[in-house]
């Protein structure tokens, strides 16, 4: 809320409105964990400042990156679970004269002073994706993948941090040699970054590896599991480096991974019917596909040259999800408005419907 | 449900390894990352897993951290 927001609302509703809005915004700290938590940082930071007590220090440490890093994930966590878990930090023990147990699998990181808390937050976000994405499913996932996907995700979530130092560090210190250091895991960076630029890393590609891990749970490793893995990325990256009008393969079907798409993208076909679509929807279903995602591109040049037609154009839009919600038995699962870079470099609105088909093994 | 990364503040590295009992082995440089293979000293240590066993450690390198933060999700 800006502060002009501020005044308009003191000079409507009188002081009292000022006192209202400070205590619904200490409820709000109070009732949210993350944000808490960033507040207690602030405090702890500041206390460290004048006592400068190691524990002063460590509580503002665990206590920023746990808040910073949590909200940060919330803003990449539209769809329930496929990205990286809630991080929490604790500090060991270690009072003279104590012994330490490290449990199996237990991992402990060394974090640095307060004054290089860019480094940490950038450290455990990368530890964090690491440990808590693609579980079950990383003995099947080639080294080269691996590395592009993990270091993506952390990408993305430090920069939903909105702080640009940590972003920084990150990129130069890790994110840079990693991704450089040998021909694979250039290719397979190339491939996530492009998949990410139109905005289906963490909405299409993320999504059907978690389903895809909950469906295989369980099963002995096997070769077809990391094909239909290295397929999947393949054929999204066809997808999103096509030429316009250019056709590719729209659907995707292997045991587990079986997905169609459907692209919302030249006008003058979209505006004139939506019967295609709904034919490609039904399309989708008779191949027994377990998730549909509709690509919807946002139409905004189309607005600067003729209003009208964008407005057709969402009536159209809300047309054929009425059209498919009657007429199929997909269910909505999730429906995200993002932005995306084009295949021109320019940076476009987009929307991402995926379907649920019925007895979907996801 | 929240993932617990345990961690020490690097003024208390001597502590933590006093406790893991591998302060002589620390003192005497025998230790090493297990991912490049440099030597660890105090100032050098980032990260240690238990796997089978084993404690494993990394170095402050970036990429050694990471790696080891990956060796045990194979066996959870």
């Amino acid at each position: 809320m800006g502060v002009s927001s501020i005044a308009d609302l003191v000079r409507r509703f009188g002081p009292w409105a000022l006192l209202a809005l400070v205590v619904w915004y200490f409820l709000r700290v109070l009732l949210d964990e993350d944000l808490s938590s960033v507040w207690r940082a602030k405090l702890f930071r500041a206390m460290h400042a004048v006592s400068g007590r190691t524990d002063h220090e460590k509580r503002y440490i665990a206590n920023d990156a746990r808040g910073r890093l949590n909200l940060a994930r919330r803003e990449i966590h539209f769809a329930g679970g496929p990205l990286p878990r809630a991080i929490d930090v604790a500090w060991v023990s270690t009072a003279p004269g104590s012994t330490l147990d490290v449990r199996e699998g237990e991992f402990i990181v060394r974090l640095d002073p307060a004054a290089s808390q860019s480094h940490n937050i950038a450290l455990l976000a990368a530890a964090i994706v690491r440990r808590t994405t693609m579980v079950g499913i990383r003995h099947s996932v080639e080294a080269p993948l691996q590395t592009a996907i993990d270091l993506n995700l952390t990408r993305q979530l430090l920069a939903a941090l909105g702080n640009r130092s940590v972003l920084d560090w990150f990129l130069q210190a890790v994110y840079v040699p990693a991704t450089t250091g040998d021909a694979p895991t250039h290719g397979r960076n190339d491939q996530i970054t492009s998949i990410d630029e139109r905005g289906l890393f963490t909405r299409l590609l993320m999504v059907e590896l978690e389903a895809f891990s909950r469906a295989v749970h369980g099963l002995a490793p096997r070769p077809y599991m990391a094909g239909e893995i290295e397929g999947l990325v393949e054929f999204l990256y066809t997808l999103c480096t096509k030429p316009p009008r250019q056709k590719v393969p729209l659907r995707y079907e292997r045991a587990y991974i079986r997905i169609g798409v459907i692209i919302l993208a030249v006008t003058e076909k979209f505006l004139a019917s939506i019967d295609p679509y709904v034919q490609a929807m039904d399309s989708h279903l008779k191949h027994e596909l377990t998730s549909i995602y509709v690509l919807a591109f946002d139409k905004d040049w189309l607005g600067e040259i003729d209003p009208e037609h964008l407005d057709e154009w969402t009536k159209q839009l809300a047309h054929f999800e009425k059209e498919v919600a009657a007429g199929t038995a997909v269910t909505k699962d999730f429906d995200v408005e993002y932005s995306c870079v084009d295949h021109t470099g320019r940076r476009r609105r987009a929307r991402c419907i995926r379907y649920a088909a019925p007895l979907s093994r996801s | 449900m929240k993932e617990t990364l345990r961690a020490v503040h690097s003024a208390e590295v001597r502590a933590f390894f006093a406790a893991l009992g591998l302060l002589p082995q620390l003192d005497a440089g025998e230790l090493r990352c297990d991912i490049c293979g440099d030597p660890i000293g105090e100032s050098h240590f980032r990260a240690a897993v238990r796997r089978q066993e084993r404690l494993l450690l990394a170095c402050d390198k970036p990429g050694c951290a990471l790696a080891l933060a990956g060796i045990d999700i194979e066996v959870r």
